[in-house]
Formats: structure tokens, C-alpha cells, sequence
């Protein structure tokens, strides 16, 4: 079917092609400038200021200095298992927190949104939720990373706003099948929510391996730690200026003496950051192919 | 097809909820005062609790000097709180690879089981550890108990050294005899022995006698340029504008002088404001304590530092400049002068040419002298303390005492003789091997938390066992600070839990409104007729009470050893 | 509530109460239990006595905070830099999702989509970096004034060009990354919806004005009530990383403040102190932006 396009339409389509191609430039600027740096002979890079438009002399040296902490190799792969199950535990609890928030005729259903509400304005601190994580034996084990963080209540809220809009219809068709709740969430809703669903598992999948927070107060061995816990490792040792160095009562000049001439330090962080970053990015060409219009067609028929 | 899929369901909601129950083994208590959790390193998945190890025979005593080992017949295993991190975390995963505390453990039959916290986390897991009542058995850098030592002894959490000290560590008490201004270091106002402490004996020689390490940081200065204008080094105010116009108009200077600091005075050196006879913040003159930014001196100060700012020749961006700016600044040699540095600077510029060379705190004028400056306590602090939690307290204190020996100096600072280095030459400096000494010892300091001690509670030579305090011209600089009078400066005075609460409260609104109105005056932005306003807009802050509260701390730290014998 | 009533719920969804179970449980145990810690706030924490036996001060931390010289300030700078952040980077996403639905190139609308949320990712650090960088008097954004014949003026120094570019760059860094709720929220309208409106004739703008917005508007509803719980807490990080003593008076908020106060002595008690009162701030915006959106809309939070 051809569409007439109007001098309005053709106008606009110029303006947004426009500023979109503008804003993605300015958004692809700063990673190709860690990019670029994170390749840098280590001197240039001190000496450098203002933009990078290209790697100033090349060099992988950061890269192996990045990899040649022995502890990169478990990260990666304890992040992948902290991914995989955390984001698995995450979506089913979630799924069902937001699918009984989300029927009508409940009668507790405001009230148990309200106190999930209040979750996420109030909290007891670090201390008691330390210990708590402690009095249920998880510290230094892998629950420690996957089940304190098991909703969130943000991500429970979208969802439960995704599953609403779902016509009522087909919640009655079904019950009149005889379908029960289970039937009606894990057969019709889900199936239904491929887009929340997508953009769910690529939140939690983020967290998890962006998370290291958790990590670092409840893992001792280091045969558990996550890739983050172990970038950050190297990211603190190789900053001087980090917030970390703020604290504590360590003499100022004792850990002025111990570093004197690391030049590589800068080009290390931008080496980290790179190594953290890319993997995660790849994940989002897979979710974005659920972002696809009509998956409702057929459903109210059906 | 609905029913198992409805089974199913069900099932696996009534699994989670289960498992989310099971786990619960009771009330999650805080503190239960008779928990003794150790951390094994080597447990499995669930969290072991493990009986603290069996008590074995006492060492005998011994006389300062000689030294029994091993300590115990029969192995004992403590766990030791200590900080580690940085770059050594690449070589080694924590410190029971250092091939020193692997030695120690040799020689002691004193086994020791590391707890490393995450670095940059290190007051929050510190404050974890107590409140959660799982304290190991050592602690390095016991200052970190909120409320200082005094309150954890007083609180149950560490035990009193004193007594333990006299019987069970003569070296580590002829150390703090043979001194009385380390005395005063090393015990809290209360009479307590803080802890065993980072002691500084660097005299050259095998003796070992505690002396303050010279100080790290000072100004600095391009060396190159100053030749090639046919200038001196300067020491005073004047000869400095001399420097600096002449860096700016003859030198082409894009920066010649990098503030390095955002609010425009250098807190820790009190460069340059030394000049006018005041610190930079709380100091001691004749017997009273002053508060630097509301002296006349100060009002100098800022007029010196606003004209040479409206000249050019103080960096611009100067409140908002990073490091990595300040760096890329200074290594394409756009700078001629650095308000303070380490003498790294020296080594890190000359890499890409450009000569640097550290310059004394500048004067007033010929006939002035500067108060204050840099300066290291002979005490260090990172106090070695012992919990309420070791069974063996006797065989730590032992234990620490090995490290104030001749040996264990020896140990700590250099390594393992034969296997770090191979004998000491006339200096009383290791012979390092080929591959820490390789390429100028460009890799020391990755090795350092390797075959040495860093940081620790330990009689520390810097300048025998660290390679760049053997380059001459760099250790010149040092020397030249330390010669530098430093009356000013106040000795290692510690408030009171109650103080510190009282200090912070009013003292981050003072120095808000201290730094908002240093760059107003220094930027020209308020004029400094105003000065006399914006003091007594301070004094209405309560700045007195924090001095009463510092009189009231040096008192009691002048009175300590009074508490003592 | 009758009995009768509660009972005839309880059996009509007997299995949606059944699926609440491990959710309720969980928000018990991780956040319901731990929340006791919150009365360290009317205490002096005593690491060693823990939470219960340490001694009770009442309001002493709240008087504490109230009583600071610059208070009123903290308060102001705080309120400012959220709400300029929401009136100018809550619409920012939604916007972008709107540009973005209109683009036909499926292949430049995934790129930019995917570019688009690039700066999440990289870390506040290096963000704040290249913004001081950018604004520093010898930086990108001078270099074009200068070329455009203006004066040269370091940005950061300026108290009134702080919210600006704080609130600027976020918005910058987040569009990309906010969008995507939006665009998993527009694929659920349900096409037949456009294909009627096509031939009705109806413009492009007509369909995104009577269709796509009112498509999204339970989705911006709860995610605008989610944000209104959030305004008291601007985090310290990002103002620590770009203010400093010349801005003070615009950029000083509660974080940063209680940061700093931190660094002279660290006291759990006043930190809770102050995360409580903002709390109890948070509370009443979320449950008045729920109130008000019961009444006008169909969506709320509960």
C-alpha cells in the first residue's frame, strides 16, 4: 500500500533523522574516546587533553596488564553464573509478584503494594542486613548474590503495569475453560509479554553484572568472586585519586610512596572499563528482536 | 495437559517458600557477646564454625636482644585483620604468598590466617566485623575503632597491652623507652599502650634507634628552566614572583605554578601560607592553640595568592583541575612550579625530559623562618592490636615483639637474606637480587608487598630498604624539608568520641564557608577588606569551641605519661 | 470488610494468594526484617554493643542536621537539581521512544537505539571526566565559543551553570537507556488500533497524539510516581566528582554534605538520621503523586 506523504511528514522525517543521527553521535563519542585511550602508549595519554579521535600510538599493553591478574578468568565465569541464575530467579519471582498485583478483584492487593512500597524508601542499613544475610548462612556462598536481590521492586511495578494492560478478555475466556491462575499467568500472560519480558531480563541481566556491592561484603573467596569485585581491584590499585584513598587513617605519604613511576596506571582504567563494558553490550541485539509490534494479534480472536 | 503443568506450579512455589524459610536459623541477633566465629579460608560452600585452636605451651620470657624461637612448641593459628591491596594484588591474592609473614611462620610456629578487607570498603568492613562479633584475633591499624583505642579497650573489644607488654615484649619496650617524645606516641591519654606500632628507624648503621622520617612532599620547581634563565632555587616570597613572572614572560609558561589544590591552600604541607607564620589549619604557638585561617597572617596569605592570581601566574582552573588534568599538564611541560609533590614527581617528569627539583617551603623574607610544614610522627601509627577474642594473647604479643629485633627489622624491611637479597653493604642497605633490582628497580614497587613489608606494625626503614631514597639529589630534597623548623605542628593528639562528634558537626560548616570564601578572595570576586567580616562570621560558627576542644586534647596528651609508670 | 467477604476472596483466588507467598515472604524477610536497624537514628551506634544495646538520644542527629548553618541550603539545592532532573529528563526518554517508533529504517532505528544507550554504561568517573574536560576554560566547548566569538569562561566554576550541565549530562547519559521501557511499552498497543486510524486518514501525529501516547500513559504514570518517591535522594558521587568550593551554593546537596561531615568523623547514627528524615520526605511525595493519581487516573502505585 503506498502512503502519501505530505511536505509536513517529509519536513519531519528530515528534522528527527537528523537529530537522532546528532544525539548518536554524542552518545557514541565517549565510548569510542575510552575506546581509543584504552589502546594509547601510556605516555601520550598523560600528556594528552582535549578529544581522541584515534588511538595515540597503539599498544595492547593495558589489556595484558588487565588480564594478567590471574583472578579475570573466574570472574568472567562466576559472573556468567550469577547472570544466568540470578537473572532465571529474578523473573520468576517477579513474574509472580506481578501478576497477582495486577488482577482485579483482589482484596489485599493495594495494601501488599503499598508495603512493598514502603521496601523501597525505608531501609534498616547495612548492619542488620548483613546480619541477616549472616543468621541465614549464606555469607561467602553464591545465595549471597542471587537472593537478597530477588525483586526489584522498581522492575515488579513495570511489570505489573505491563501485565494490567492485558484485555480482561482473555483472563475470562480462560477461566470459563476452567484455567486457573497458574494456567492463566505461565500460558496466556507470559506468552503475551515477550517485550517486558525481553526488557526484564536485560535490567536484571545488567545488574547482575554490574553488581558488586553485595560481593564485596559477603565473599571472602576469591574463587567467588564476580568480574566486577576483580575490575574494581585493579581500577583502586591503579588510582590514586579514588574516593578510597579519602579514607582511612593510613598515613597519606605511605601509599604516596607506593607508587612512583606506574604510567600505565590511566591507561589501565580505560582498559578495565572497556573489559567490563563490552560483553554486556552484546546481550541487547538479542532482546531488541522482541521489540516487535503485534504480538497481540490473534489473541482476542483466539 | 493442565494437570501436571498445575502440579508443577504449585510444587515449585511451595519448593521457594520453603527454602526461603529454611534458611531462617532464628532471630537475626546483632551482637552475641559469646560467638567465637572464625573465618576459615579453606571451608566449604556453608559457613563453618570451627572451635578456636587447642592452647599449647607457652615461650619463656626472654630478655630484649635474644629472642626464643619458635615461640610455641606446638603450632597456634591466629587470624589477622589486615588491610591489602593495590597493585600486589596481581602477584600475590593476600598476604599469606608474602614470602616475610611465610618466613615468620617458620621461624615462630605461628600460623596465620589473613582476612583482607575490600579495598576502599575498609571502615565499613571494619565497623561489619564488630558489630557482627566476628573479630579475628589481630588487628592491623586498631586506630580504626570508633572512639578511638581508649573505647575499645573500654568497650571489651581489644585487651590492655601494658602488662603484657612488660612481661612478654622486651624488644618492643626498649624501642618506646629509648624515646620520649615516641613515648608520648605510643600511649593514649588514658595510660593504654596503643598497639604496636609503624616506628621509623632509619639512622644509617645497624642501630636501632627511632628517628622521624623525612618528609615526602614539599614544593617543586623546574629545575631546567631555572638554569636556563641563570636563577637560583628560591627561597623567599620575592624570590619566588621573580621565578614565576620570569617562567611566565620568558619561558612562554602555559601554567606557571599548579595550585594543586581546589580550594587554594595545601592542607597537609601548609605551603607557602607557613610563610606568614601560621599553618594551615589547627596549630600550636607558644603553648596555645590557633586556628591558621582566621589569623591576620592568613589575610596575607590570601593577598599574596589573589595577586598572583590576577597576574597569571597561578593555574586558573585551579578549582576545578583533577589529577589527570594536572598530570597531562605537567608532563607535556606546560608548568614551571607544583605547590606540593612527591619526590616521584621528579622521577615521572624526567622520563619525558623535564627536570624537577624540590624547593623549601619559601620564607617571608630573608630574616623570617617558617613554623610548619610536612612532618612524620616517629609513630606512624597501624597499630597491631590484640582482640578479646585470642586464646593465646601471650603468644601474639610474642609474636609482635619479633618484628622490634634486629632480625625481624632485618626480615621485614628487606626479605628473606639469600632469597630478596644477599648480604648489607656499608650503608646498611640490601644487596636486592637481579629481578627486584632489574632495570633501575622500575619494578619495586610491584614487588614490594611481596618479598617486604609495607605498611605494618614493625621498626620500618624506609630509607635503607627503598631504592629511591637512594638517589641523592631525590633524598636532598627531603633532607632540605626536614631541616626546616616545624614547631608548629601539633603532636598526635586524639579526641574523644564525644569531641569527635562535636568537631565534625561544626567544622565541615566552618571549612564550607572557609573554602567558599578563600576562592571569593583569591578570584577577586569579594575584597579582602572584608576579611574582618568573614572571621567573625567564623567565630560566630563556634570556631572557639573547637579550640577548646583541641587545648583540652593537647593537655591531656602532654599528661599522658603521667598515667603510665 | 466483612468475614464473609475476606472469605469468599480468599477461595475465589486461593491460588493467586498461594503465588503471593514466596514474594510476601521474601519482602519479609530481606526487608521487613532487617528494618529494625533503622532506630540507630535515635541512637549512638556502638559498633560493639550493636544496634539493640546502644543508647537511645532521641532526636539528637535530627537536631544535629537541622541546626547546620547551611541547612535550608542543602535542602534547596537538593529539591532543585531533583525537580529540574525530572521536569527536564523525565520527558527526555519518552520523547526519544516517540522519535525512534517514527523512523522506518528498522536498521538505523536499531542503530540508534543501541548507540543511544552507550553512556549508561560507562562509568560516572570517566563521565565527570570528559565533562570537566569539555567546560574547562581550554576545553571542547570554550574552543567554540571562542570560534562563535565569545569569551572563554570555565564552566564549573559558575554556580549557575552547575544544575545546568549536572542535569545536562544526565540526561544525556540516561535518554538512551530510559527509552527502552518505553519502546518495549509501545510495541504492546495493539496494531489493528493504527491500521483503523490509517484509514480514517488520521496524520502521523494525530495517531502518535490519540494512540501512542495514550498507549504509554499507564507505564509514564507509575514510572512519574516511582521517580516523585525518589526526589530527596540526589547521590553524593556524581556532585563530589563536579563541585567544588566556587559552586557550593548551587551544588551542595544533603549527600554531599553528610559525605563530607563523614570524612571528620564517621557516625552511622547521623548518616541514619539523615536517610530517615529524607525517607519520611520521600514518603509523603509517593503517596500524595499516588493520591492524585487515583483520582484523575485509573493508574496507581496501590
Amino acid at each position: 500500500m503506498v502512503t502519501k506523504k505530505t511536505a509536513g511528514e517529509r519536513i519531519f522525517n528530515c528534522i528527527n533523522i537528523t537529530f537522532l543521527t546528532i544525539l548518536a553521535i554524542a552518545c557514541l563519542y565517549p565510548m569510542l574516546y575510552v575506546l581509543f585511550a584504552s589502546f594509547s602508549d601510556p605516555i601520550e595519554l598523560m600528556k594528552h587533553r582535549g578529544l581522541i579521535l584515534r588511538p595515540l600510538g597503539f599498544t595492547i599493553e593495558g589489556y595484558k596488564l588487565v588480564f594478567k591478574n590471574p583472578s579475570i578468568t573466574t570472574g568472567y565465569l562466576n559472573t556468567l553464573f550469577y547472570v544466568t541464575a540470578g537473572t532465571a530467579i529474578n523473573l520468576f519471582m517477579t513474574s509472580l509478584g506481578a501478576y497477582v498485583l495486577s488482577r482485579k478483584n483482589v482484596l489485599w492487593k493495594n495494601t501488599i503494594a503499598f508495603m512493598i512500597t514502603i521496601t523501597m524508601l525505608f531501609s534498616g542499613g547495612l548492619i542488620p542486613f548483613y546480619l541477616l544475610v549472616k543468621s541465614l548462612g549464606m555469607v561467602n556462598t553464591r545465595w549471597a548474590l542471587i537472593i537478597p536481590g530477588a525483586i526489584s521492586t522498581y522492575n515488579l511495578f513495570v511489570m505489573r503495569t505491563s501485565f494490567a494492560s492485558i484485555p480482561d478478555s482473555l483472563e475470562e475466556s480462560a477461566k470459563i475453560d476452567g484455567a486457573n491462575d497458574f494456567i492463566i499467568l505461565f500460558r496466556i500472560i507470559l506468552p503475551l509479554s515477550k517485550a517486558v519480558l525481553a526488557v526484564m531480563t536485560l535490567f536484571y541481566a545488567v545488574g547482575h553484572w554490574n553488581a558488586w556491592f553485595n560481593a564485596m561484603i559477603f565473599l571472602r573467596k576469591r574463587e567467588l568472586f564476580p568480574l566486577q569485585l576483580i575490575l574494581r581491584e585493579i581500577l583502586l590499585a591503579n588510582d590514586m585519586q579514588s574516593m578510597s584513598n579519602l579514607e582511612g587513617l593510613v598515613d597519606v605519604s605511605v601509599q604516596a610512596n607506593a607508587d612512583i613511576v606506574y604510567f600505565a596506571r590511566l591507561l589501565v582504567q580505560y582498559c578495565t572499563i572497556i573489559v567490563a563494558t563490552l560483553p554486556i553490550l552484546f546481550l541487547y541485539p538479542f532482546v531488541q528482536k522482541y521489540f516487535v509490534k503485534g504480538v497481540m494479534i490473534g489473541s482476542i480472536k483466539g | 495437559m493442565k494437570k501436571p503443568i498445575k502440579m508443577i506450579s504449585f510444587l515449585l512455589v511451595l519448593i521457594l517458600t520453603i527454602g526461603l524459610f529454611a534458611g531462617c536459623t532464628g532471630t537475626s541477633s546483632d551482637k552475641t557477646g559469646d560467638t567465637t566465629m572464625k573465618v576459615e579460608k579453606d571451608s566449604t560452600d556453608k559457613n563453618d564454625e570451627k572451635p578456636a585452636e587447642s592452647k599449647t605451651k607457652e615461650g619463656e620470657s626472654t630478655e630484649a636482644g635474644t629472642f626464643a624461637l619458635p615461640i610455641v612448641d606446638k603450632p597456634v593459628t591466629f587470624t589477622y585483620w589486615v588491610p591489602f591491596g593495590g597493585t600486589a594484588k596481581e602477584i600475590i591474592p593476600d598476604l599469606s604468598q608474602n614470602e616475610v609473614y611465610q618466613e615468620l611462620e617458620k621461624l615462630t610456629n605461628v600460623k596465620i590466617e589473613f582476612i583482607h578487607p575490600p579495598e576502599g570498603q575498609e571502615t565499613e568492613h571494619f565497623n561489619l566485623m564488630i558489630s557482627s562479633g566476628d573479630l579475628p584475633d589481630i588487628i592491623e591499624q586498631g586506630e580504626r575503632y570508633k572512639g578511638g583505642i581508649d573505647k575499645a579497650i573500654a568497650d571489651g573489644i581489644y585487651i590492655r597491652l601494658n602488662e603484657l607488654v612488660d612481661k612478654y615484649a622486651p624488644n618492643f619496650k626498649k624501642v618506646i623507652e629509648s624515646n620520649e617524645e615516641l613515648k608520648k606516641q605510643v600511649y593514649s591519654d588514658e595510660g593504654n599502650l596503643l598497639g604496636f606500632g609503624m616506628i621509623t628507624s632509619d639512622v644509617p648503621g645497624t642501630s636501632l634507634e627511632p628517628t622521624a622520617e623525612n618528609p615526602w612532599c614539599g614544593p617543586f620547581i623546574r629545575k631546567d628552566w631555572l638554569d636556563e634563565l641563570g636563577m637560583e632555587i628560591p627561597t623567599t616570597i620575592d624570590e619566588w614572583y621573580t621565578a614565576l613572572k620570569a617562567f611566565k614572560e620568558q619561558m612562554n609558561a602555559e601554567v606557571p605554578m599548579i595550585w594543586n589544590n581546589a580550594i587554594g591552600m595545601e592542607p597537609s604541607t601548609g605551603a607557602f601560607v607557613s610563610a606568614f607564620d601560621i599553618g594551615p589549619g589547627f596549630y600550636i604557638k607558644n603553648g596555645e592553640i590557633k586556628y591558621g585561617p582566621i589569623e591576620p597572617g592568613f589575610k596575607e596569605y590570601l593577598q599574596l595568592v589573589n595577586k598572583w592570581y590576577e597576574e597569571g601566574l597561578i593555574d586558573r582552573d585551579f578549582p576545578t583541575r583533577d589529577a589527570k588534568s594536572i598530570d597531562a599538564l605537567v608532563m607535556s611541560g606546560k608548568v614551571g612550579a607544583k605547590l606540593q609533590d612527591g619526590t616521584a614527581l621528579v622521577l615521572k617528569a624526567r622520563a619525558v625530559g623535564i627536570e624537577f627539583a624540590g624547593a623549601p617551603y619559601p620564607k617571608k623574607d630573608e630574616n623570617s623562618e617558617i613554623h610548619w610544614r610536612y612532618k612524620n610522627n616517629i609513630c606512624r601509627a597501624n597499630y597491631g592490636v590484640i582482640t578479646s577474642k585470642c586464646k593465646n594473647p601471650e603468644v601474639a604479643v610474642k609474636w609482635f615483639d619479633y618484628h622490634y629485633t634486629e632480625d625481624g627489622f632485618k626480615l621485614f624491611n628487606f626479605g628473606v637474606e639469600g632469597k630478596s637479597y644477599t648480604g648489607i653493604d656499608e650503608k646498611g642497605r640490601p644487596k636486592y637480587v637481579e629481578y627486584i633490582s632489574k632495570n633501575n628497580y622500575q619494578d619495586f614497587d610491584r614487588y614490594n608487598s611481596v618479598f617486604r613489608l609495607h605498611n605494618g606494625p614493625y621498626l620500618k626503614s624506609d630509607l635503607r630498604s627503598n631504592p629511591r631514597r637512594w638517589m641523592e639529589d631525590l633524598e636532598q630534597y627531603r633532607i632540605t624539608w626536614n631541616n626546616q623548623p616545624a614547631d608548629y605542628v601539633l603532636p598526635p593528639i586524639t579526641l574523644t568520641a564525644e569531641e569527635g562528634a562535636e568537631y565534625a558537626k561544626i567544622m565541615s560548616d566552618i571549612e564550607a564557608y572557609r573554602n567558599e570564601m578563600m576562592l571569593k578572595f583569591i578570584m577577586g570576586q569579594e575584597p579582602l577588606d572584608k576579611f574582618d567580616e568573614y572571621v567573625n562570621n567564623i567565630k560566630a560558627m563556634n570556631i572557639d569551641r573547637v579550640i577548646e576542644i583541641y587545648k583540652a586534647a593537647l593537655d591531656r596528651y602532654n599528661k599522658r605519661l603521667e598515667k603510665v609508670d | 470488610m466483612t468475614r464473609a467477604q475476606i472469605k469468599t476472596d480468599i477461595i475465589r483466588n486461593k491460588y493467586i494468594y498461594i503465588m503471593a507467598l514466596p514474594v510476601i515472604a521474601y519482602y519479609i524477610i530481606f526487608h521487613y526484617m532487617p528494618m529494625y536497624g533503622a532506630i540507630i537514628a535515635f541512637k549512638e551506634f556502638n559498633p560493639a554493643l550493636g544496634i539493640i544495646r546502644s543508647p537511645w538520644v532521641g532526636f539528637k542527629h535530627f537536631k544535629s542536621f537541622f541546626e547546620g548553618v547551611y541547612f535550608w541550603r542543602l535542602i534547596r539545592n537538593t529539591l532543585l537539581i531533583s525537580i529540574y532532573s525530572l521536569v527536564w529528563g523525565f520527558p527526555a526518554p519518552i520523547i526519544l521512544a516517540l522519535l525512534l517508533n517514527e523512523v522506518k529504517n528498522n536498521y538505523f532505528k536499531r542503530t540508534v537505539q543501541t548507540i543511544s544507550y552507550l553512556p549508561h554504561f560507562i562509568s560516572l568517573v570517566v563521565v565527570c571526566g570528559i565533562i570537566k574536560d569539555f567546560t574547562s576554560t581550554d576545553g571542547v566547548i570554550n574552543d567554540i565559543i571562542e570560534l562563535l566569538g565569545g569569551e572563554r569562561t570555565n564552566f564549573l566554576m559558575k554556580p549557575e551553570w552547575f544544575r545546568p550541565i549536572y542535569v545536562g549530562s544526565g540526561i544525556w547519559q540516561e535518554v538512551g537507556w530510559g527509552s527502552i521501557i518505553y519502546l518495549a511499552a509501545i510495541t504492546n498497543i495493539d496494531p489493528e488500533l493504527y491500521e483503523a486510524a490509517t484509514i480514517d486518514g488520521a496524520s502521523r501525529w494525530k495517531q502518535t497524539w490519540h494512540i501512542t501516547l495514550p498507549g504509554i500513559v499507564p507505564t509514564i504514570v507509575i514510572l512519574l510516581i516511582l521517580r516523585l518517591g525518589g526526589l530527596m535522594s540526589v547521590g553524593f558521587e556524581k556532585i563530589i566528582l563536579l563541585y567544588n568550593s566556587a559552586t557550593m551554593e548551587t551544588a551542595d546537596v544533603i549527600s554531599s554534605y553528610v559525605y563530607r561531615r563523614g570524612l571528620l568523623d564517621f557516625d552511622y547514627s547521623f548518616s541514619a538520621a539523615v536517610g530517615l528524615f529524607n525517607s519520611v520526605i520521600n514518603l509523603i511525595l509517593i503517596t500524595s503523586a499516588n493520591k492524585f493519581s487515583r483520582k484523575i487516573s485509573e493508574t496507581s502505585l496501590w
